[in-house]
């Protein structure tokens, strides 16, 4: 794993150096492959500024509809009262920049390329007042941030000399499936110099898929099969233990 | 786009740690978080053998540890048996408790009670402890009841009150059951020691003895309205689809209190009629929202099957009282939480849900 590493970066600053200033990345998985056993995983990112420059890091799951809902003291209750609907939110959210990148940089370039779940243009689907709708904005933010599937500025992007970088990103158990959006910034002097993106898919495999599949595209036998399951189940422990 | 330079090398470069450590808290998703950092991200040295114990959900969409479904399977499985109870009052917050999502929880709970209930209505049968005429007039009206559970439910989850409605249920009958049945068994145990034995009339006539269809259950040594059991049957079928459960713990009060049975056969027919409501209750879930986990289901019924054997078999040696104030206890326990995370400020007063379906 180390050396094949040390290989590739090698390869990458080979082909740095050869082509000039090109930017090159790429992931040590372009597929997350969630099997049974699947308890969240790690992926690489390397890759070559090419010349000079910081390295921001974005990626950025699957897009989904997401409803924020407010709780408010009703005589004496805890109940969920207000809610925003959200469009396009994304399931899975990293940012990472190199060292010298400052939180403010990082911001502007998110702002300037509206990515991000502060930035992205996640319009709320119900009217609400801008004021109040940055609280929902900020829920949406940091409930996502509590299952790891947010990570902002956490995730750091190392640089190994001058123009190689890498950094790590992690996935919970609970990261959504499907096509993943993995892009890298060359930053120099406060521009964006060159940009990169890197096909990434999250999928079942095997048992997993199959169950999932049969649940969704057929949930009528679905149901009739899980009934059959458990009874079998059930009747073949009553015959077992009943003879005893 | 020009970025200022000079802020480049600012202090505030020095990453947070890789997730906001999490206060303290009682709300599930909390706890979510922790159960996925504790279990679910698998760290170097323990890799080998926690690799082994996951088990990604297809259907939840998580990853958990098999140890933890095989022990609430049996552990909850032997009340079951214990009782007469589909124990899924218990199951149903322990998955939400562990991180699977309420809506996947609630489905696949009623899919594991299929198999739970099997065995325990086999076994009741065996005994001839169960009342198949009463049994039949309660699941109509609990199958029609189920029904209309799931229906209500899904209404519920489209405006954003399903939680608030489970909890406010747990909350109004856990309650009023914990106490009747702590006294209740407190009594018995206070009499068995006075060895005073009070004689109770064995039937009291009410106005419930004067609605029409009335028929002659046999085994349960009763005469009376169809009408009753039917519409007992429903309200409870309601409950079970909305709280996620077979519904015992409403039916066998309600048998023994309302109907006046025979407390030999209840466990035995509140069995027989729950089989049938939560089979329908998995169809419906199954077919209306996707949310059934098979594998989940599985897991947790090799645990309870077990459960359930050696949970009956005790239960027709000894003596009910002492055991009844125990799950007595731990219903008036399960109410108290669920109040108190109603009446306390949630640590986060937000919540997400994704997608059409399911999500907290």
């Amino acid at each position: 794993m180390r050396l094949s590493l040390l290989l590739l970066l090698a390869i990458c600053a080979t082909i740095g150096s050869a082509r000039g200033e090109q930017l090159v990345a790429d992931l040590s998985a372009h597929e997350i492959k969630i099997t049974s056993g699947f308890a969240g995983t790690e992926l690489l990112l390397f890759g070559t500024t090419g010349g000079e420059g910081e390295v921001v890091v974005i990626v950025s799951g699957p897009p989904s509809e997401t409803i924020v809902r407010k709780k408010d003291r009703v005589s004496g209750l805890w109940i969920n009262t207000e809610s925003v609907r959200f469009e396009g939110v994304p399931g899975f959210f990293f940012v990472a920049a190199s060292r010298e990148m400052s939180a403010e940089d990082v911001e502007e370039i998110l702002r300037q390329y509206s990515i991000g779940l502060r930035y992205q243009n996640i319009e709320p689907v119900n009217g609400i007042a801008p004021e109040r709708l940055a609280a929902f904005r900020e829920a949406l933010v940091r409930r996502k941030a509590s299952h790891g599937l947010y990570n902002d500025m956490t995730g750091q992007v190392k640089m190994i000399g001058d123009t190689l970088f890498r950094t790590t990103i992690e996935f919970p158990a609970t990261v959504p499936t499907g096509d993943y959006q993995v892009e890298v910034y060359n930053v120099q002097d406060g521009w964006v110099k060159s940009v990169t993106s890197i096909a990434l898919h999250v999928g079942k495999v095997g048992m997993e898929q199959l169950i999932f599949r049969f649940a969704h595209d057929y949930p009528a036998f679905y149901g009739i099969f899980a009934i059959a399951v458990a009874a079998l189940a059930g009747y073949g422990a009553g015959i077992l233990f009943g003879r005893r | 786009m020009r970025l200022k330079v000079a802020n480049c090398r600012s202090p505030r470069l020095v990453p947070p740690p890789r997730a906001p450590a999490p206060l303290p808290s009682q709300t599930a998703e909390r706890i979510e978080t922790h159960a996925i950092q504790r279990f679910g991200v698998p760290s170097p040295l323990a890799h080998g053998l926690q690799a082994d114990m996951q088990l990604y959900l297809p259907i939840a969409e998580l990853s958990v540890n098999v140890f933890v479904l095989l022990g609430l399977g049996g552990g909850i499985g032997f009340l079951s048996g214990l009782f007469g109870v589909g124990g899924g009052f218990l199951m149903t917050p322990a998955l939400i408790f562990i991180g699977v999502p309420p809506a996947v929880a609630v489905a696949s709970e009623a899919n594991q009670l299929v198999a739970t209930s099997i065995t325990g209505v086999i076994a009741h049968w065996r005994r001839r402890s169960v009342d198949f005429k009463m049994g039949l007039v309660l699941l109509c009206g609990g199958v029609v009841g189920s029904s209309i559970g799931v229906y209500i439910f899904k209404i519920l989850r489209n405006i954003g009150q399903v939680d608030l409605t489970i909890s406010l249920l747990y909350v109004v009958f856990l309650g009023a059951i914990g106490t009747l049945m702590f006294a209740e068994s407190l009594r018995s145990i206070l009499r068995s020691r006075g060895g005073r034995i009070q004689r109770t009339k064995l039937h009291s006539h009410t106005w419930l003895h004067g609605l029409p269809l009335k028929v002659r259950f046999r085994r349960s040594r009763l005469y009376i309205s169809a009408l009753l059991p039917f519409s007992i049957g429903l309200l409870v079928g309601i409950l079970a689809a909305l709280m996620g459960v077979g519904g015992g713990f409403i039916m066998v009060p309600a048998m023994i209190y309302l109907l006046g049975m025979p407390t030999s056969v209840v466990a035995g027919t509140s069995l027989f009629q729950i089989l049938f409501v939560v089979t329908n209750v998995t169809f419906l879930q199954a077919y209306t929202n996707q949310t059934v986990d098979v594998v989940l289901a599985l897991i947790l019924l090799v645990g309870s099957v077990v459960g359930v054997q050696i949970g009956s078999a005790v239960g027709a040696r000894v003596s009910g009282a002492q055991f009844r104030i125990l799950l007595a206890a731990l219903v008036l326990a399960t109410c108290g939480k669920l109040l108190l995370d109603l009446l306390l400020e949630p640590n986060d007063l937000y919540s997400l849900q994704i997608g059409a379906g399911g999500g907290h």
